[in-house]
């Protein structure tokens, strides 16, 4: 059994608060959303599960040792893939298994054999999850783009093509990947920013003459 | 020297910048004492990118020795001593130098042709040197830089189709660097992006100068005949091609989980390869501009 601490890049004399960072950080690398349609999303499935065992593991062993008042939960939320029930047309439910199943060259065969007619949104999306997959990069964007004009309403269909987007504007992975280089950003708001922040807007509006929040 | 996969300096502690300079010269020296003084000019960024990679994933202690070296004769340097990865790079490098090399001799101008064709038998020795080490390697090079002729000749137009030769080539040499299966298939990976950003960077950097001599250029074969507006927003989708590429790269190597000279490395994966394609985009505004 592989050393959890080591897994998670961390000294065993690491305190809890820098596990939880090294465990996000880490969550937030692999995570499923990351490497949707990637032919190497299976590597990134299991890295994920190793993260997190190791992760439960040590929550385990620290909980064990009673080093660790009860209070501020260890609970993680399971960064589980969102698989989106298949919204588009069940015509190509047999190409979906052959591309789940890396069968890349079946896939596009059949792709290719649709007639013109009967290609749409999902013929779209599905043609450039193949090119994706092939690292045609540039066609597999033109196609998530064609899909989505085809169906602005699937969230499959946007949620491949904002990732290829974000990726485009940014050169980095999916907007969940951790800071910069070197300058981890401490992402977003935490309770607590929301609340004094809204305490501050309170008190601005009521000294213009206003009243933001009626109840203090 | 030359080359496009380079860290950003500016950002890397100092001790990165050495061991990362005894890489380059521990590459230089190999590449002489295995090849010769002509090999020595072959040396770019890309290589040593390779050489880092190859040593990271070996986890096998990397040495340092103080050397003085022809360019630099009046203080020692950091050098990293010979092993297998600078083994590997040097034949790798003798093997793509020598298809560049007859390449240019089908596309450049009279002056240029002449020069290369004074350092082609010098180059062919050595290629034939190093397709001795790694016949399989040298094999697959070949036909993909025949592939790539073929493909240019026949004025391709999507640039997909055009990178893949290259990616290809860069899948081959990178999947040697280890036999463990799952490693292989990030690599692979890993070396087909390689290759297709290499091969994208080169062209948006020769795409003006292409196409004033009238050679192929995929970005120039896309866009066809068009208006400065329309040649900005070429560009720009030049650029989301470019990054778009370094991110799937970066994603890529998160998978081989990579403990030794990571932090050179990701330099070059997340700052590095963005700037060379910022500085390139700089230099075509500024000439459009003049």
């Amino acid at each position: 059994m592989t050393d959890p601490y080591q897994v998670l890049g961390v000294s065993p004399s690491a305190t809890d608060e820098q596990i939880k960072t090294a465990y996000r950080e880490l969550a937030r690398k692999y995570h499923p959303d990351n490497y949707a349609n990637n032919p190497l999303a299976d590597l990134a499935q299991e890295k994920m599960k190793e993260i997190n065992e190791a992760y439960d593991q040590i929550q385990r062993q620290r909980k064990q040792q009673q080093s660790y008042s009860a209070g501020n939960g260890y609970s993680r939320q399971s960064y589980g893939g969102q698989s989106y029930s298949n919204q588009g047309s069940t015509q190509f439910a047999d190409i979906r298994q052959l591309l789940n199943a890396n069968r890349i060259s079946d896939a596009e065969e059949l792709l290719e054999g649709i007639p013109a007619q009967q290609r749409d949104a999902d013929w779209y999306y599905l043609r450039g999850r193949v090119f994706y997959v092939r690292g045609w990069l540039d066609q597999a964007y033109s196609y998530y783009v064609r899909a989505n004009q085809m169906n602005p309403s699937n969230p499959e269909y946007q949620a491949a093509l904002n990732q290829l987007m974000w990726q485009r504007n940014t050169g980095r992975p999916s907007g969940n990947y951790g800071g910069d280089y070197r300058n981890v950003q401490t992402g977003g708001c935490s309770g607590c920013d929301m609340c004094m922040g809204l305490m501050c807007a309170d008190s601005c509006c009521e000294c213009m003459g206003g009243d933001l929040i009626s109840c203090c | 020297m030359f080359g496009y996969i380079k860290p950003l300096k500016a950002e890397l502690k100092v001790k990165e910048w050495e061991v990362y300079q005894g890489i380059y010269c521990g590459l230089c020296k190999q590449l002489a004492s295995r090849y010769g003084l002509f090999a020595r000019m072959t040396l770019n960024y890309e290589f040593v990118f390779l050489a880092m990679l190859d040593m990271a994933l070996r986890e096998e202690q990397i040495r340092f020795c103080q050397q003085t070296c022809m360019a630099h004769p009046f203080r020692k340097r950091t050098c990293c001593m010979g092993n297998q990865s600078l083994e590997l790079c040097c034949d790798v490098a003798m093997l793509l130098t020598c298809c560049k090399l007859e390449d240019d001799l089908h596309d450049e101008g009279l002056a240029k042709r002449m020069a290369v064709r004074m350092v082609l038998p010098f180059a062919r020795r050595d290629r034939n040197r190093a397709a001795a080490f790694r016949p399989e390697l040298a094999e697959k090079i070949t036909a993909q830089m025949k592939r790539q002729q073929e493909l240019e000749d026949r004025h391709c137009a999507s640039v997909d189709e055009a990178a893949e030769p290259t990616a290809l080539l860069m899948e081959a040499v990178l999947g040697v660097l280890s036999e463990d299966p799952v490693r292989k298939r990030v690599l692979q990976r890993l070396g087909y992006l390689l290759g297709r950003w290499v091969y994208l960077v080169d062209a948006l950097d020769d795409w003006d100068e292409d196409v004033r001599q009238g050679r192929y250029n995929p970005f120039a074969e896309q866009a066809g005949q068009e208006s400065a507006e329309c040649r900005q927003q070429r560009y720009q989708d030049a650029r989301g091609s470019l990054y778009l590429t370094i991110a799937e790269m970066r994603k890529t190597y998160d998978l081989l989980e990579i403990r030794s000279l990571d932090t050179i490395l990701e330099n070059v994966l997340d700052l590095g390869l963005r700037h060379s394609v910022d500085r390139i985009l700089e230099k075509r505004l500024q000439e459009q501009q003049v």
